[in-house]
């Protein structure tokens, strides 16, 4: 009786997100005859790879029902951590890279014991960990940079292997990640059975709150593979370099099709990213200035989010019976 | 004559009645009595600790400074509050606070207009703001966090594009008189913050449109059942958060004499720890403002006193996120209890 | 032997008593569950047929009695291990992951990994296809369930129930959301299941699936155990007059006089979802029952008469004049008012305190300046306290602190504070002890004597028959019959039903 027609099927499967970026290609190919080169798309991947990398912690969390709105702060920490590692302790880089990482966990454990032990709403919860990672790292230099790197450091960010950029690299491995965590581990059903029907876990008398704990580690954990990245383009580690990160990592997940609770994919985050990185760049290289940019990339995702809501209210129909 | 048992028999009876009279006082107000009892002890006792490390806590100049610059503050927190009422949040407040110092600073740098008008122009465009997230909330029925996290951006974007990439700065006296002017020796931003307090007292306790805001907030559902038209309190109450952000960014341009892009953004997370903490609960429809104004007193006697002591306020922005958690938690804790 | 174990029960009930506070909902009730058998479970609304079915799964603690399964008294009994022992229970709310696929959910805390990390979900994909066969559906189990039709989910969640060595399967009004076909198959099923030896306790309102599908049929009745029927031996009407022979008291203090003009009526009432084509009227000075089963959209009417939800079409009159776009805030000025099922949800402010929950509806009318004198207030609180004899009697006490009876008098306060001449009451004194029963019925009885029109949603047949002037029964979003004060239980039972 599964008389839906194919066409709406696949149409509800793919976020409307998608077929803008694919329009948003196509003119931008048309228009400049170097959008579509590999050294461009490279180029442009490789800026983007902290939001893709963020925006597959940030999908594992919203699966779950829960609102993550830190990942900029907790990026910021880890990099500066590493950066004082480095610094200040002289400690060897591999050493380095796990603090980043470490630090990452470890506030996406706070987060997740926030929000499924004390029973914080996870907007709060998050906001607050963003506030307690900046001022932490705000506070831990004085409010001043790290530079001065060995040169090996600049590896993460800006080196390559077999000519594609590490970033890249990185950002693939996590989509892949966070792909197969969600497809195909107990982890990735039991993620959408707390945002989908909690009660379910519940029933089948697993602990759904420590499943959520892992959740908000994982994000976490992105987050700080997001800092080493950026720590090591940039060559500095600044207390607010990721300053506005958290909401568009929040966008692209959005906006890749998880905004209800129980719903989305790490390809969907991962095409609302691409739709975020390839606007940027258009912004970029249509001449149009930074300040005009963050004026108008706002209201332009607000605007896309909450009109891929009211389309997704729409199509859907009584598709899912329960109370 | 039994002397043994007289006085037991007498006491028995004593503290029988003790017990029934006890049982009988409602258990749910008494808690309600002491928890406020406590809030206003705690905020004693933190000015008591300051002063005690700190002499010059106490003065009054000191005292009547940090009103002073703590009314911007105390002004947002009055919009949260009956955003809280209704069972929301507004977290667009810092951003809005953005908006209407941009605002302010474009017409009375750029245009040749009076100053009154950019005093409208901005509390214009806060209103704006809000309205719209109350109609993402109240028609489009986006979650407040979400419908509000998304405003905040759109503020974001809407002070980028009027400031561009160059501050303002050097307004005019009569202006700067909203921030720095002073009346019968009080700053003046002390007395608007005392008549807008005042009015959302007055008009959340004794008028039946601040009745609705509290009902609506109790129980959206019996709210609609009761014939209150909560659309339209939802969308007041974003409305009315934006026009006090606006105010609030203005008395702080004015008091500065600049904008930047930042400038609210700080205001964010004590506009909601000092309400919830003050007993302004997220759930809706419990608090008001004096709850907020003692709550909001001891965020803002927090950060001076952690001044005075010379903690860096790089570090404040740590132990303000932190108790922000802590502030919400207590709220989440406290009513799941009841 | 053979004989012997095949018909030795596989569950049963002795003596089950589960009393909750104020209210006794099962006394001494026996139940036997036999292999292979189709027992249907049928009582009104608030029989104790859900209380039996919680406490059969463990939801819900017996208070004393004895539970056995194959002969074998339980001294242990919780959900852990009713499903240990093969209770698998089908509620209506569904378990089910919407975005994951029908394995995953049939497997859902047991998952089959390789190498201890990975879904095995080839693995997955056969098994869950076997179990499904083998109960004679026919699904894609890779395919996400939010994909499915309501009836393929629920096929989903038996089968997920059954997986786990399931022998006692309890299906709760399982077809209320399903369509005609999605009915037959899920018939197919039950009777595969039965001839395997599979035991199936069905709860249902729907008197045509008694005869369809049961085997045996046993009828509760204010928490008691009334009897056992085969099915094949009894009659339609006989089960009905178990549901509902009782001695009508005469608690009731109704009375009756000469009713008035039509205050409220409704023609033609449709709103896309429940109501199909409801039509009818109350004059002033009647109290004007409406009877009928759960779902057959008495609430929905009562919603949409007083504006809550919206309506397609038809037309609402009040006092003669027609009401463009029924809204809350337009039939409280009209002077309508409802006191809704939920009174939880939609009646109280729980939080507020008693002389705030009053006032509410009163406020605009009270005070036209738009400025709350708190002594008149308090005085009104005060005024409405002594004369419904509302207990506690504090002003400042938050109401969720109240008994469900006191709190229904809030709800009833709340409406005369502000006057309406039309009331609609749904489902007034569910859950209330039979003293603030009475109370609220005099007072009903007051106020149609003083000129006012009721209408009354009730679930309760003895409150129907005593306290009506005129009886309308609903069934399936239509009015299906009209009967005067005095017409008998088992009629009107029928006709909510959907006989006569």
């Amino acid at each position: 009786m599964v008389n839906r027609s194919k066409f709406r099927a696949f149409f509800l499967r793919v976020p409307t997100v998608a077929w803008v970026l694919l329009l948003m290609i196509i003119v931008f190919t048309i228009s400049s005859p170097h959008f579509f080169t590999l050294h461009n798309i490279s180029n442009i991947l490789s800026q983007g790879s902290i939001l893709i990398i963020l925006s597959m912690g940030v999908i594992v969390v919203k699966i779950t029902g829960g609102i993550e709105l830190s990942v900029g702060g907790v990026m910021t920490l880890a990099g500066m951590s590493m950066a004082a590692a480095l610094m200040k302790f002289d400690w060897p880089i591999p050493l380095c890279l796990i603090v980043a990482l470490l630090v990452g966990t470890f506030f996406g454990f706070l987060n997740g014991i926030f929000v499924a032990k004390m029973g914080i709403p996870s907007f709060i919860a998050t906001l607050g960990c963003q506030g307690m990672a900046f001022g932490i790292a705000t506070g831990m230099n004085d409010g001043r940079v790290f530079s001065g790197f060995p040169r090996q450091m600049g590896y993460f960010g800006g080196g390559s292997i077999l000519s594609i950029p590490v970033p890249v690299c990185l950002s693939a491995i996590a989509f892949l990640s966070s792909f197969i965590l969600l497809g195909y581990t107990r982890f990735g059903v039991y993620v959408y059975a707390i945002g989908g029907n909690e009660e379910s876990l519940v029933l089948s008398g697993k602990a759904a709150w420590w499943h959520k704990v892992k959740a908000y580690m994982y994000s976490g954990f992105m987050a700080g593979l997001a800092g080493i990245v950026v720590t090591s383009r940039n060559m500095t580690s600044q207390p607010m370099v990721g300053f506005g990160m958290e909401f568009e990592a929040f966008a692209a997940v959005v906006l890749g099709g998880s905004f209800i609770a129980g719903r989305g994919s790490a390809i969907g985050a991962i095409i609302g990213a691409l739709f975020i990185i390839v606007l940027r760049n258009g912004l970029n290289v249509t001449g149009v200035p930074t300040y005009l940019q963050l004026a108008i990339i706002g209201p332009a995702l607000i605007g896309s989010i909450v009109l891929s809501i009211l389309v997704e209210r729409g199509l859907r129909n009584r598709s899912y019976a329960g109370k | 004559m039994p002397v043994n048992n007289q006085p037991s028999a007498n006491s028995k009876r004593y503290i029988l009645s003790l017990i029934r009279v006890c049982r009988e006082f409602d258990r749910a107000r008494v808690r309600q009595i002491a928890f406020r009892f406590f809030r206003v002890l705690g905020l004693l006792l933190l000015c008591a600790i300051i002063t005690v490390s700190n002499r010059n806590f106490i003065r009054l100049a000191n005292l009547i400074n940090i009103l002073r610059q703590a009314s911007a503050q105390i002004i947002i927190s009055i919009g949260m509050t009956v955003v809280l009422l209704t069972g929301g949040i507004d977290l667009s407040v810092g951003s809005v606070m953005t908006v209407g110092s941009a605002v302010s600073g474009f017409f009375l740098t750029q245009t040749g207009l009076p100053w009154p008008i950019a005093l409208l122009a901005a509390l214009g465009a806060g209103t704006a703001l809000g309205l719209i997230g109350g109609i993402l909330v109240a028609k489009v029925k986006l979650p407040p966090p979400i419908a509000t996290y998304g405003m905040l951006w759109i503020g974001k974007g809407v002070s980028f594009g009027i400031m561009g990439s160059t501050p303002f700065f050097g307004f005019c006296n009569e202006f700067r008189y909203l921030g720095k002017g002073y009346l019968f020796g009080i700053p003046f931003p002390i007395w608007i913050m005392a008549v807008l307090v005042t009015i959302t007292f007055l008009f959340l306790k004794y008028t039946t449109m601040g009745r609705s805001v509290y009902a609506t907030g109790a129980n959206q559902f019996a709210a609609k059942a009761s014939g209150i038209r909560v659309d339209r309190v939802l969308i007041s109450a974003y409305a009315i958060s934006g026009f006090l952000a606006a105010l609030g960014g203005v008395i702080l341009c004015a008091r500065l004499n600049a904008v930047d892009q930042d400038i609210g953004a700080p205001f964010l997370l004590p506009a909601i720890a000092g309400p919830v903490m003050g007993g302004t609960s997220m759930e809706g429809g419990q608090g008001g403002v004096g709850s907020s104004v003692i709550g909001a007193l001891i965020m803002i006697v927090l950060t001076n006193g952690m001044n005075l002591l010379g903690i860096s306020s790089l570090w404040q922005q740590f132990v303000i996120g932190l108790v922000v958690v802590l502030a919400v938690w207590l709220d989440v804790a406290i009513k799941k209890r009841s | 032997m053979k004989a012997d174990r095949e018909n030795r029960p596989l569950l049963q009930l002795l003596g089950i008593n589960k009393a909750f506070p104020g209210v006794q909902a099962l006394k001494k009730v026996d139940f036997e569950l036999r292999p292979g058998e189709v027992h249907v479970l049928v009582g009104e609304n608030g029989a104790g047929k859900s209380t039996l079915m919680k406490v059969i799964a463990g939801a819900h603690t017996k208070d004393s009695g004895r539970i056995l399964i194959d002969g074998q008294e339980q001294r242990q009994w919780g959900p852990r291990v009713s499903r240990s022992k093969g209770v698998a229970m089908v509620y209506q709310e569904f378990t089910l992951v919407p975005f994951r696929s029908v394995a995953e959910n049939i497997f859902l805390g047991r998952e089959k990994l390789k190498t201890r990390v990975f879904l095995d979900k080839v693995k997955m994909y056969r098994e869950a296809s076997d179990q499904l066969v083998s109960i004679g559906i026919d699904l894609d189990v890779r395919l996400p369930v939010m994909d499915l039709g309501v009836g393929e989910q629920q096929m989903v969640e038996i089968a997920k129930a059954l997986a786990l060595n399931g022998r006692i399967l309890v299906l709760d009004e399982p077809t209320s959301a399903l369509t005609v076909p999605e009915i037959e198959l899920l018939f197919q099923v039950i009777r595969r299941l039965r001839s395997k030896g599979v035991g199936i306790i069905y709860i249902s309102h729907r008197m045509e699936e008694i005869a369809q599908i049961g085997d045996r049929v046993t009828v509760l009745r204010d928490g008691e155990y009334i009897g056992t029927r085969n099915v094949s031996e009894v009659q339609l009407d006989q089960i009905v007059v178990m549901m509902v022979g009782r001695e009508i008291n005469n608690l009731f203090s109704r009375s009756f006089c000469e009713p008035g003009d039509v205050a409220l009526r409704v023609k033609g009432l449709r709103d896309g979802r429940r109501l199909k084509d409801v039509s009818l009227e109350v004059r002033h000075g009647e109290v004007v029952g409406l009877a009928g089963l759960i779902g057959s959209g008495r609430t929905e009417l009562a919603r949409a008469v007083f504006g809550l939800d919206t309506l397609l079409s038809g037309s609402i009159e009040l006092f003669g004049k027609s009401v463009a776009k029924s809204n809350p805030p337009g039939s409280l000025a009209l002077g309508v008012g409802l006191l809704p099922e939920d009174r939880k949800r939609d009646g109280l402010f729980p939080i507020l305190p008693l002389k705030h929950n009053v006032s509410i509806c009163s406020l605009r009318s009270m005070f036209r300046s738009g400025f709350i004198n708190p002594k008149v207030e308090q005085s009104l609180a005060k005024e409405y306290i002594d004369k419904l004899q509302i207990q506690p009697s504090d002003i400042e006490r938050q109401v969720k602190y109240l008994s469900g009876g006191n709190q229904q008098k809030v709800v009833i306060a709340k409406w005369l504070a502000v006057g309406p001449k039309v009331l609609i009451f749904d489902e007034p004194t569910r859950g209330i002890d039979v003293g603030a029963k009475t109370e609220i019925h005099c007072l009903m009885n007051q106020l149609v004597n003083a000129g006012h029109a009721i209408l009354m949603i009730s679930s309760e047949l003895p409150e129907i028959l005593g306290m009506s002037d005129r009886i309308y029964v609903m069934y399936e979003g239509r009015i299906v019959a009209e009967y005067p004060q005095g017409t008998g239980a088992e009629l009107i039972m029928r006709s909510a039903m959907g006989f006569n």
